[in-house]
């Protein structure tokens, strides 16, 4: 593991190296469909992004443990704010199997993304004021659970976003049924134990809850390109935790707010 | 991608229902044998007398249409009346006009003579001699004296069209001279040189630099703006609208990082026969526009509206209003540093003549010059509403899609360990 030493002979905070920056470009697109600002922590482990959206009705918790990487050195906890669409853009630039160098520039404050490939560019962005409260997770105990696969969510809502723009999903521990209503017009999607695209549910007790689609199908369609297989938790009018399965040793975990209809 | 002025299109239903109730632009389809608009349009249009000779001397204020008709060989040129050496700015500044008349406004857009002249917007990559002129005319900051020859004597066709205001007799311009060398900001002589800038980009640099929304609008219209090889003349109606959203776009990018407002505050304000009420909530950033055109006593409100994130498509249901009245309460939140949910109420009464989607921006603007009403719950601000809509406010609510949403969507906050926020 190689360490740059700068003049001082003190060590950077961090030095990043990932050989295909496909995971890291894919990843931060999930992240920005929420945020487009967001405090990345840089500590010994990995890398942690945790925040809710800018109107707090969903969250994102999103990890990358430092096994991802193919070069990984920090020995404290750096905190680094960014703007996640331009971030996006940088990363872009990156083709396929291309590598991709992170570190900070500690004296202009600077971050630097190295991109090595047929040629090696270099860009600087610049780092934003990070928050400094830790964002909690919420505090919820949820009573079904439900696997299936990530494309069969995502053409599910893709049906009920036909109708009106809420979607209310329910189980009884042997099906998973969405169900949406408009002015005129309602659909209902169910998927049974055994079908394809359903690969386990269970449920200490009937649940159900409405969430809006405007946030929901925007989550999966950003999470589709990172994961095959999404477990859903909920409860009765709770939040819904959307945990999408990743290729790599991290995690990519949404929160979402239920609706609450008052008649 | 380059600017999309397409986009920005009056919508065939815009259109429906902004034109006069009665002939919708068609002439005397209500069945009486004068119009009464033309013929109040005619009567103040003493001004066609001096108007014989082909060519007229003037002071434009500054000010230019481009049409949309025929698009892309469009009609474009200066407006221009027959006064010189005044001081016309007035005639084409409706921020200004807030406070006059309905007959003073018609008075002043009437006594602009258009000069027009078949031109492909293209053209504007490299404008001809007559194309340089009317730029230029733009391009100055205070009314220029311009000489117009025309191939006839100037008619009066009044239209009346969704967006802009109208204006007096026109024909087409063979010829067109400044009788003066206008003098031009510095701001927008570097914008309008600089051929590597981009249009959206040129835009936010003039609305910095304090350049006013009226001239900017302008100058996108003539095809002042943008990188060499995309410049192109856009339809003043089409870019009015376009600049109304792109500042709005560039203040909401701002305020999202504001705190949110801690009350329900209403604003509101009437002028020329336009009612329009603005209620504030407690949220982050949302917007929903409608607008009733109270004809008959069943009307029903358009809307379009938009969540945190803005909209990705063109609000087609209100187009020009829905961005003409969200830039002003972008504007206040900007001065305000705060965040907020926001619907906007448009009434408009039978008597209503359409000059322009400026009185929606405007009316808009006086309304929150005031002092607001604020309230403690989303009941009592809905009751005040109640009592300064003229259409029930259940008509409103059924429509409304913001205030569903405000009931019933729970935040995530309300769900965090008591460590949190």
């Amino acid at each position: 593991m190689k360490y740059r030493h700068k003049k001082n002979g003190e060590l950077d905070l961090f030095k990043i190296r990932m050989s295909d920056a496909k995971l890291l470009r894919d990843a931060v697109t999930a992240i920005s469909t929420l945020i487009d600002e967001g405090t990345f922590v840089i500590g010994p482990d990995g890398i942690k992004l945790r925040a809710m959206d800018p109107s707090r009705v969903a969250m994102v918790d999103f990890a990358m443990q430092k096994t991802t990487f193919d070069e990984y050195a920090s020995d404290q906890e750096t905190k680094i704010c960014l703007n996640l669409g331009e971030l996006l853009k940088l990363l872009k630039r990156a083709g396929k199997d291309e590598a991709v160098e992170l570190y900070l520039d500690e004296g202009t404050g600077q971050f630097v993304i190295t991109i090595r490939g047929k040629y090696i560019r270099t860009f600087r962005m610049p780092t934003l004021e990070a928050s400094e409260e830790e964002q909690g997770l919420p505090k919820i105990t949820f009573n079904a659970k439900v696997t299936l696969t990530t494309d069969g969510l995502r053409q599910s809502l893709e049906d009920v976003a036909l109708v009106s723009d809420h979607v209310r999903i329910e189980t009884d521990g042997e099906k998973l049924a969405m169900n949406a209503k408009g002015d005129i017009m309602g659909a209902n999607i169910e998927l049974k134990k055994g079908s394809d695209a359903l690969l386990s549910v269970e449920a200490t007790e009937p649940s159900k809850s409405t969430f809006p689609l405007s946030y929901l199908s925007e989550i999966v369609k950003a999470a589709v390109a990172t994961s095959d297989i999404v477990t859903l938790e909920f409860s009765n009018d709770m939040p819904i935790r959307l945990d999408f399965k990743q290729t790599y040793d991290g995690t990519l975990v949404y929160y979402l707010a239920p609706r609450i209809e008052v008649e | 991608m380059p600017f999309q002025e397409k986009l920005f299109r009056v919508t065939r239903q815009e259109r429906s229902r902004s034109l006069c109730f009665l002939c919708h632009g068609y002439r005397r389809l209500c069945g009486k044998s004068i119009c009464p608009i033309i013929t109040k349009a005619k009567t103040l249009m003493n001004l066609e007398k001096g108007l014989s000779k082909e060519n007229i001397f003037g002071s434009s204020p500054p000010a230019v249409f481009v049409g949309s008709w025929n698009y892309p060989k469009v009609n474009a040129g200066p407006l221009v009346p027959p006064l010189p050496t005044v001081d016309s700015s007035i005639m084409d500044a409706p921020e200004m006009w807030i406070d006059k008349t309905m007959d003073e406004i018609l008075g002043y857009r009437f006594s602009l003579v258009r000069g027009k002249r078949f031109i492909d917007v293209k053209d504007a990559r490299a404008p001809n001699r007559l194309l340089s002129t009317f730029q230029e005319i733009v391009m100055a900051s205070k009314p220029v004296d311009a000489e117009l020859w025309f191939n006839k004597r100037p008619k009066l066709n009044i239209v009346f069209t969704p967006r802009e205001p109208p204006s007096g007799p026109s024909a087409s311009v063979i010829r067109a001279v400044l009788a003066e060398n206008p003098k031009v900001p510095k701001p927008i002589e570097k914008v309008v040189s600089d051929t590597d800038l981009k249009a959206v980009d040129g835009i936010k640099t003039l609305y910095e630099a304090k350049i006013s929304q009226r001239q900017i609008t302008r100058m996108l219209s003539i095809g002042l703006l943008g990188t060499i090889r995309y410049k192109r003349l856009v339809p003043t109606e089409w870019s009015i609208t376009a600049i109304d959203d792109i500042l709005g776009k560039k203040i909401l990018n701002e305020i999202l990082g504001y705190p949110w407002i801690n009350e329900f505050m209403i604003f509101g304000h009437m002028a020329f026969s336009n009612n329009v009420q603005i209620l504030l909530l407690p949220s982050s950033w949302m917007f929903e526009a409608q607008e009733a055109w109270l004809t008959s006593a069943d009307s029903i409100p358009s809307i379009d509206y938009e969540l945190v994130w803005g909209r990705k498509t063109y609000a087609s249901n209100l187009a020009g209003a829905y961005y003409a009245s969200r830039l002003p309460v972008l504007e206040y939140l900007q001065s305000i540093r705060r965040q907020a949910g926001v619907l906007v109420f448009m009434e408009v009464y039978p008597d209503w003549i359409p000059i322009g989607v400026w009185r929606f921006r405007e009316i808009c603007r006086e309304a929150l010059r005031k002092e607001p009403l604020k309230f403690s719950s989303l009941e009592e601000g809905l009751n005040e509403l109640r009592k300064r809509l003229k259409l029930p406010l259940k008509k409103w609510l059924y429509n409304s899609r913001i205030i569903p949403w405000f009931k019933e969507q729970r935040k995530m906050t309300s769900f965090l360990g008591q460590n949190t926020m």
